[in-house]
């Protein structure tokens, strides 16, 4: 605790008589019962572990709070202010110290309310240092904002509400009117109405419309900027409005380009760049001739296709079976030849079947031995789209074909078999009427052979000559015994 | 100077300069809290009669928990008591300004009790190490560790 002076000497009894001083903290030796301040007898009893006073064996274990009527006494001594040296006269108890120095005493140095400042003042001058505080808030008197003190040279510069002095007429306004005055103040240096266009004078207002402006050689030809300007300001409206479209175009190009870029990758192979696409004009009828192949019934398929079929025939070989390769570019076509004319009609005619019958003379049988036809080339220069069809319709005819060839099959072979079924009884009825007739030559040579044979039973049996098979027939030797199971 | 200490000090040199010293003391000087110097003369029947002997005291922070230095001074003008206790170098071999120091003592106490142990001296001699010691003795005579015999 620091200094104190006591008013009046305190008593003898209530002084430590290590520091000399009054109890501070009254502590007393529980074994010897000697009383000290506590932090004197704290330091004493760690220096040497005696009691200061009779030597007495003390550990800081034995110290205890000394009597309360001793704190009592320390506490309520009359001590004077330890501001007395700044001024402070005034005693008190000394247990009322702190709470003097800390709300009360006017000797006492605080920090300044304004939070930049940070000067301590004492608790006495505060009032007046409010006043003189340069950090302290105060009112403009011309705009009446409230600013701080050491702010308001710096306002007094800005506020608009002070008067200004113009820095070329050196007239006084309110700052308010600074740019009013700017506008028409004639000494005011302003730079030529044709700065723009490259003047580069500037002087006081005045001078330009008395002197400058009688000389300036950008004023003479003011129509001709003017014109000038105008032209140039719609130019470059124009100017982009064109280049607005441009823009658009482009992206229209560029979306369209895109788009192409997608068709090709779709097409693949069917795609030609524009020279390519130059292929022999056969392209048409070829591509026709092959949504002919293998003729289907006649149908929806039109006469005018056929018509192209037949104009388009003597570019193949006539001959059937004679594939010849009628274009270079085309190697597909080989495999679609196309119909033959002749192949074509007689596709239609059912009675055909006999041709495995070789008993039988057919006039149309020797140009019937070729099951292929020519089919019509697959061409590449043609439409993705026309090649599809046409492909599509080629295939509707072939199964058409296929069908009508499976029912001829039928047809025939019922036909044959019906054939065949007749002869056999026709064969068989020969068979019977030889066997008749040799059953007579056997009667007629027993009779013979036996000298009287039946006369009168062999009458009837001659009629039987009348059915002598041609003969041709009766060429074929019986190398076995006759047939009698017949 | 630490409070504890000068606050000690200044209590003491308050209460000297207004009650004044013990009989045959007095203050010389007492400039700071450092050093200060009595002069002490043994009053009565003694082997001392009529000489003045110079004292002084050095004071640590430490004071008054540890003892201050005391010894006499010896120059041209005074010297040190011829006394068992007393080396020629001025240095006292005494228990209470060593082992025996308690922090009630003060400047004064200690005078007193010098004064007596002057007073009660039976023969003027020098301690029988006396040379021994003055010739390896530190300045500071704190910085020794007498032995006490209890004369």
């Amino acid at each position: 605790m620091s200094m104190m002076d006591y008013v009046e000497q305190p008593n003898s009894n209530l002084i430590c008589c290590i520091c000399h001083a009054p109890f501070t903290n009254p502590t007393t030796a529980r074994t010897c019962l000697h009383t000290f301040c506590h932090d004197c007898i704290a330091v004493a009893v760690q220096h040497s572990p005696q009691c200061p006073i009779d030597r007495s064996s003390l550990s800081l274990d034995d110290l205890s709070p000394a009597n309360p009527i001793v704190k009592h006494l320390v506490d309520e001594l009359i001590i004077e202010c330890p501001n007395r040296v700044s001024g402070c006269t005034q005693t008190f108890q000394r247990q009322l110290l702190s709470a003097h120095v800390k709300d009360t005493c006017l000797y006492v140095e605080i920090p300044c309310s304004e939070e930049q400042c940070d000067k301590l003042i004492l608790r006495k001058d505060v009032g007046k240092h409010k006043d003189a505080c340069v950090y302290r808030s105060t009112q403009c008197d011309g705009c009446g904002t409230t600013i701080k003190y050491s702010d308001l040279s710096t306002h007094n510069s800005e506020c608009p509400s002070k008067s200004a002095m113009c820095n070329f007429c050196f007239e006084e306004f309110p700052r308010s009117q600074s740019q009013a005055h700017a506008a028409t103040c004639l000494d005011y240096e302003i730079s030529c109405t044709q700065a723009d266009n490259g003047c580069s004078w500037t002087g006081p207002r005045h001078q330009l419309s008395d002197e400058h402006i009688l000389s300036c050689p950008y004023e003479a030809i003011k129509g001709f900027f003017f014109i000038n300007s105008t032209q140039l300001s719609s130019l470059n409206t124009e100017n982009a409005a064109l280049r607005q479209k441009v823009y658009a175009l482009e992206s229209v190009v560029q979306t369209m380009r895109r788009d192409i870029q997608t068709f090709i990758n779709v097409l693949g192979p069917w795609y030609r760049s524009h020279i390519q696409s130059q292929s022999p004009p056969i392209a048409p009828s070829s591509i026709n001739a092959f949504d002919h192949l293998f003729s289907a019934p006649p149908g929806p398929s039109s006469s005018s296709s056929r018509i192209t079929t037949n104009q388009a025939q003597p570019s193949f070989s006539a001959d059937h079976g004679e594939l010849t390769a009628h274009n270079d570019i085309d190697a597909l076509a080989p495999y679609f030849p196309l119909p033959h004319e002749h192949a074509f009609q007689e596709s239609h005619n059912y009675p055909r079947s006999r041709r495995s019958f070789s008993g039988i003379v057919d006039p149309h049988l020797s140009q019937r031995t070729l099951p292929l036809t020519p089919v019509a080339p697959l061409n590449l220069s043609t439409s993705l789209e026309g090649s599809l069809s046409s492909l599509r319709d080629s295939i509707a005819a072939v199964s058409t074909s296929v069908d009508s060839l499976a029912r001829r099959n039928d047809i025939a072979l019922t036909n044959e078999s019906m054939r065949l079924n007749e002869e056999l009884g026709s064969l068989k009825y020969a068979v019977h009427g030889i066997r008749l007739q040799l059953h007579r030559l056997m009667m007629d040579r027993n009779a013979q052979v036996t000298g009287r044979g039946g006369e009168p039973p062999s009458g009837p049996s001659g009629n039987q000559t009348i059915f002598y098979p041609p003969i041709s027939m009766m060429t074929p030797s019986f190398p076995g015994p006759p047939g009698t199971k017949l | 100077m630490t409070s504890i200490s000068s606050r000690r000090l200044r209590k003491e040199l308050t209460e000297i300069q207004t009650e004044g010293c013990p009989t045959g003391i007095t203050l010389l000087s007492a400039d700071n809290f450092e050093t200060w110097y009595f002069s002490i003369e043994i009053l009565g029947e003694s082997l001392y009669q009529g000489e003045v002997f110079k004292l002084m005291f050095r004071f640590d922070s430490s004071y008054p928990i540890s003892a201050p230095a005391v010894q006499f001074v010896v120059n041209q003008e005074s010297t040190a008591p011829v006394h068992p206790h007393v080396y020629s170098n001025g240095h006292i071999c005494a228990s209470i300004l060593g082992t025996e120091w308690s922090p009630v003592l003060s400047v004064s106490a200690v005078c007193v009790t010098l004064q007596s142990m002057l007073a009660s001296c039976k023969s003027k001699e020098r301690p029988v190490d006396n040379d021994r010691y003055v010739r390896y003795a530190p300045d500071n005579p704190k910085k020794t560790r007498f032995h006490y015999d209890g004369k």
